[in-house]
């Protein structure tokens, strides 16, 4: 509810709750550091990352730069290599493992080119909490772990787990790590805690979402032009549903709630300007998105969706079940579905609006023809946290604040070149000036299967500059639509206690009020619920925490 | 004998009894970075917030329930089609079906969630066929009320046949000279069966029921995770995902470790009650 | 004995009469329906798995065309090839130790009434079936006894399954003691006994057991994420797994320059994949637990 939505790659896969975050108990307050607010007072300073020659950038903040091509000269923004003792590192795995070290030629050039042999801990992403767990308790923790919110995760940091970097990072200090300077003051902000800096963010752009529509199917019905207000958006997925736009059943919407599903509330709160999480009045009241009117306009608004039969009538059980609705979408079996942080440039979406350009990136339509609004995400989705045992010694704090900075070379760099795409002729290879990983003898992996947790985000594909540009503009223009969440950085320890509570409190209510099962007046039962269970509890922790801030 | 003992039982007291020492937990507000010696004692306060938690007792009525139905139902299935095959017979066509109804087993839980949902799901095979007849919008997979007459059948559509191995076995330590003299009697299929095979799966099935009963809080996890979404927790919510709801996902371990300690407390009770009924109706109980 | 004579003997198991043809009817269709009813899920399985992208099954089982995509991108690059030499190394070894262990511990356990202390033994081994200790203080013994990131940390903690075990014993305890009487009367030492006598009658259960072990090792996957620094020691079903997860629309987002076969083709190529050593090793197996052992043992 507070906490970021680690929406980048992991809220999907991790279970069901996405909001997940620590859990101080209200039994006993002893040995758990019960927030004491404040905000970060002095800020890292920001040094914008050199450009690379035809990137593309956008002038809003939070929109992340794309590159349809490898500039010709690359320039170098570390020190590297570094000659330092060996840093071990916790990531999550994307991809296939990688092969081992005297096999590796990504790897073994990484550790030439950074001067310190890099060690790499892997953990399958849907076994991450557990990985976390047992790593904390054994005591000893590598050098670098990619954290991620989680109950476990927050208790650490606030018990002592892991470093306070303000005094390494803040102000001019963070001149010493070029790389490190391009996070934005945002990014810092949100993502400290009681003031201090617990660990670098790891970035998520703004606009961590895109909607892909199938615009061929609307035409197909009898509806070609773009949905420009909510009614016509139904008008045409019920119409999808109905019709026979291909030969065989398709319905218009796949997915809703749950892990995947939630994205189509997103859409949906967004065309009915709903607050993202929370209101926060100029007077100091705070009100929960549940309690809004807007909220029971959209709730009303998917009754009517689902009851027009604009959905597949899984629905609600395909919310989990990501895969399979991404699938559906590809199949042809439905018209409209998430397409991730980079649904412009990914497979399979991107063939799809080449080749037709009736097939959309959708914006939200707004209600009464007054906008929307984009809740926008946090801006970091995870912290790369350092050992506090470990940083008690200041060089060996720079040592591995050195890879870390390395690891955050932003596209253009050489160091950007070594840490995602090894060695040329190697392990990738160029195409129109474009780095393309080969993927014989598994080389590719070996390139994936350590540098995805670093690096500032950024678009990048081989289908050159109309795809990329197309990525940038649809980011635009929901981040200027965009809409923060104003308790993103305010702790409230209930609030992640009951996390899973409360989407387990969700599930009973409002998929079954989408679905037509309890009546739309049950979503008076649903607000009470949420207060009893704990929502007024939360409210009066985040004001506190807001005070403390010194709002 | 000792030699035969010893060395099982020290791998059970350095494997199985020494971490038994971290349910410790269920009494403290458990934090793994403080551990152990870190972590504050709060006595029963884990326990006392489990009972009174009215998701726990949603999810202690499910566990019981879908428990039941599984004793009922997905407990005597590998028996019956055991005893079915059994009774074939033609070696080839015995040996032919055996080895097609262990494979579910292998199949993960959420293909079969997925192949079930191709079938009895909203745009599934039933759904579409039903919706041809005129009647509409039949999708039990999405159905509250009847979801857990759906695990069960899930669960005996998968376990079924991996179950009948162990049956087989009993089976076939049965001397033919049994069944020879039973035949002389004048018993046709029906009484050897009754009377020679029956008898000789009793004591293995007693002992599976006894364990099983042991079990009984435990019903499954990822095959209910997996459905939770679909019909909402208040149908499918079982002592299992709610301890990983609370627990992993929501850190509390404490609370988690509590719900385990219940778990096998009444496990423990339990075992002990059916074993004695067990021997006192003539059986040979588990211990 | 004439109504015995009237139905007609079966050459072979004399013993077996051919029933009525309703009766018959009526298994054929039960058989039948549980035939299909198992299979259907698995031809999907199998078929989906040879699906590209844009196929569909739409509920009969032949895909609108053909592709090896989703197996090719699992077995390029010798990772599988890798992890399934790891993984045949600790199934073997580790069933071969389990069977060991377990058998010789049921035995052990099998005379509570005259050795002294077995039945409590026997106690605490059933205990521990019934609570468990979750996944942190395990690991914390792992560790300590310097078993992480080694192969023996996803064999040791497993070794003796109590269930195993107690049904073994139960097994064992089914043998005529009239046998054990004999051997020990002439004097046999209990080992002696144990080869001799006990091991060969239950060729049945171990059979049994040595399968439970066999795919219990095959399929471990939790231990080896939690104990398993060194991803290029991964057993195959971790390894198999990343496949499934790469198919999920996040993990996509890693490598946008591919075009990744459907996630629905890699997860069930991963359980083609993943199930097909035990497919060819059950069939060994079943002959020992389909046949009868025990003929002319209590004669002899």
């Amino acid at each position: 509810m507070s906490q970021p939505r680690f929406s980048r790659r992991s809220a999907l896969a991790l279970g069901a709750t996405a909001a997940l975050a620590a859990g101080c108990s209200t039994k006993s307050a002893g040995g758990d550091t019960t927030d004491k607010g404040g905000k970060l007072s002095k800020v890292p300073t920001f040094i914008a990352p050199p450009r690379a020659e035809g990137g593309i950038y956008s002038e809003v903040q939070g929109v992340p730069p794309g590159y349809p091509l490898l500039p010709a000269k690359l320039f170098k923004t570390t020190e590297a290599p570094f000659n330092a003792k060996g840093v071990s590192v916790l990531s999550i795995a994307w991809g296939n493992p990688p092969s081992k070290l005297s096999d590796n030629a990504y790897w073994q050039a990484l550790n030439k080119a950074l001067g310190t042999p890099y060690n790499g801990i892997l953990v399958p992403f849907d076994s991450y909490d557990a990985k976390i767990a047992t790593t904390l308790a054994s005591g000893s923790l590598p050098d670098i772990t990619e954290l991620i919110p989680s109950a476990t995760a927050d208790k650490a940091i606030r018990q002592g787990a892991f470093a306070d970097l303000t005094d390494a990072l803040s102000g001019d200090a963070i001149k010493k790590y070029r790389n490190l300077a391009a996070i934005r003051p945002d990014q810092w902000k949100s993502s400290a805690i009681n003031g201090r800096i617990m660990g670098v963010p790891i970035d998520l752009p703004l606009c961590d979402v895109t909607w892909i529509y199938r615009g061929d199917y609307a035409a197909k019905v009898g509806y070609p032009d773009t949905p420009k207000s909510p009614e016509e958006f139904l008008t045409v997925m019920a119409a999808i549903s109905k019709g026979k736009p291909a030969k065989k059943q398709v319905y218009g919407i796949g997915s809703y709630g749950g892990s995947f599903g939630s994205s189509t509330a997103q859409f949906i709160n967004a065309m009915f300007r709903v607050p993202n999480q929370w209101r926060l009045e100029k007077n100091g009241t705070l009100t929960n998105q549940i309690d809004t009117d807007e909220y029971e306009q959209a709730i009303s608004f998917t009754r009517d969706l689902w009851k027009a039969g604009a959905f597949h009538p899984d629905g609600i059980a395909l919310g989990d079940q990501g895969a399979k609705t991404l699938d559906m979408f590809t199949s042809g079996q439905t018209a409209f579905v998430k397409g991730g942080l980079a649904g412009a440039i990914n497979e399979p979406f991107v063939d799809m609006w080449m080749n037709d350009p009736k097939v959309q990136l959708l914006v939200p339509p707004g209600e009464g023809g007054k906008g929307f609004t984009f809740p926008v995400s946090t801006g970091w989705y995870g912290r790369s946290v350092i050992p506090a045992k470990v940083a008690k010694d200041a060089k060996r704090l720079h040592e591995i604040l050195q890879v870390l900075d390395y690891m955050w070379a932003p596209f253009g760099s050489q160091e950007r070149l070594v840490g995602s795409f090894g060695t040329r002729g190697v392990t990738f290879d160029m195409k129109n000036s474009y780095p393309v990983a080969r993927t014989d003898s598994g080389n590719a992996n070996d390139v994936i299967g350590f540098e995805s947790w670093t690096a500032p985000f950024y678009y990048q594909s081989p289908r050159g500059k109309v795809a990329i540009q197309k990525a940038v503009s649809y980011c635009e223009t929901m981040v200027k639509s965009g809409v923060a969440n104003p308790m993103a950085s305010v702790y409230s320890p209930t609030s992640t206690r009951l996390s899973s509570a409360m989407d387990t409190l969700q599930q009973d209510y409002i998929n079954q009020i989408v679905t037509g099962r309890r009546p739309l007046s049950d979503l008076k039962k649903y607000r009470q619920a949420w207060r009893q269970r704990g929502g007024d509890t939360i409210i009066s922790e985040l004001k506190r925490g807001l005070q403390q801030a010194g709002h | 004998m000792y030699a035969f003992i010893i060395p099982g039982f020290v791998f059970f007291v350095v494997f199985a009894y020494l971490p038994l020492v971290g349910n410790v937990v269920a009494f403290q507000n458990y934090s793994p970075f403080l551990g152990f010696r870190g972590s504050p004692w709060v006595g029963f306060a884990n326990f006392t917030s489990l009972f009174s938690d009215p998701d726990f007792l949603t999810a202690l009525r499910n566990t019981l329930v879908i428990s039941l139905l599984q004793i009922v139902f997905a407990f005597p299935a590998p028996i019956a089609l055991a005893l079915l095959l059994n009774s074939l017979i033609s070696e080839r066509l015995k040996r032919l079906v055996q080895s097609i109804v262990y494979l579910p087993h292998f199949i993960s839980w959420v293909i079969v969630v997925s192949i079930w949902q191709e079938v009895l799901g909203g745009a599934g095979g039933l759904a579409t066929l039903l919706s041809k007849l005129g009647i509409h919008s039949v999708n039990i997979m999405s159905n509250p009320d009847t979801f857990k007459i759906l695990v069960t059948s899930q669960v005996v559509w998968k376990e079924t046949g991996w179950g009948t191995i162990i049956f087989f076995a009993a089976i076939s330590a049965v001397a033919a000279e049994l069944y020879e003299s039973a035949a002389c009697d004048g018993a046709g299929s029906f009484r050897q069966m009754w009377h020679v095979t029956l008898p000789a799966i009793i004591p293995v099935t007693m002992l599976l029921l006894i364990l099983r009963l042991g079990a009984v809080f435990s019903v499954g996890f990822e095959q209910l995770i997996l459905q939770q979404n679909a019909v909402g927790p208040h149908a499918a919510q079982v002592i299992d995902t709610f301890a990983y709801y609370r627990g992993v996902l929501g850190g509390d371990w404490g609370l988690s470790a509590a719900a385990g300690l219940f778990k096998g407390v009444i496990g423990t009770l339990l075992v002990i009650g059916a074993n004695r009924l067990a021997k006192r109706s003539g059986a040979e109980g588990l211990f | 004995m004439a109504t015995v004579a009237a139905r007609r003997r079966l050459p072979g198991a004399s013993w077996r009469t051919r029933a009525p043809w309703p009766v018959r009817l009526l298994k054929g269709a039960v058989i039948a329906a549980i035939f299909a009813v198992m299979l259907y899920p698995l031809l999907y399985v199998i078929m989906s798995s040879f699906m590209p992208a844009d196929a569909t099954l739409e509920g009969s089982v032949i895909p609108s065309s053909w592709s090896l995509e989703a197996y090719r991108v699992i077995l390029d690059g010798g990772l599988v090839t890798r992890a399934l030499v790891v993984s045949i190394g600790i199934t073997v070894v580790g069933t071969a130790l389990s069977v060991l262990a377990t058998t010789t511990l049921a035995y052990g356990l099998t005379r509570t009434r005259d050795v002294p202390g077995a039945k409590t033994m026997l106690y605490l081994v059933l205990f521990t079936m019934l609570f468990g200790a979750g996944i942190i203080p395990n690991y914390l013994l792992v560790k300590s006894l310097g078993l992480l990131n080694s192969y023996w940390s996803l064999i040791l903690p497993g070794l003796i399954s109590a269930f195993n075990m107690v049904v073994v014993r139960n097994f064992f305890m089914q043998i005529p003691r009239d046998l054990f009487e004999a051997a020990r009367i002439d004097g046999a030492s209990e080992l002696r006994v144990f080869v001799r006598i006990v091991l060969p009658l239950s060729k049945a259960v171990i059979a049994v057991i040595a399968l439970f072990y066999a795919v219990g090792y095959w399929n471990s996957f939790f231990s080896a994420m939690l104990y398993i620094n060194d991803a290029s020691k991964w057993p195959i079903q971790l390894v198999l797994n990343q496949y499934v997860l790469q198919g999920t629309p996040l993990a996509q987002l890693q490598n946008p320059n591919a075009t990744p076969p459907p996630a629905q083709a890699v997860q069930m190529a991963v359980v083609v994949l993943a199930t097909a050593p035990i497919l060819v090793i059950y069939p060994f197996l079943q002959r020992y637990f389909t046949k009868g052992v025990l003929t002319g043992a209590i004669k002899g």
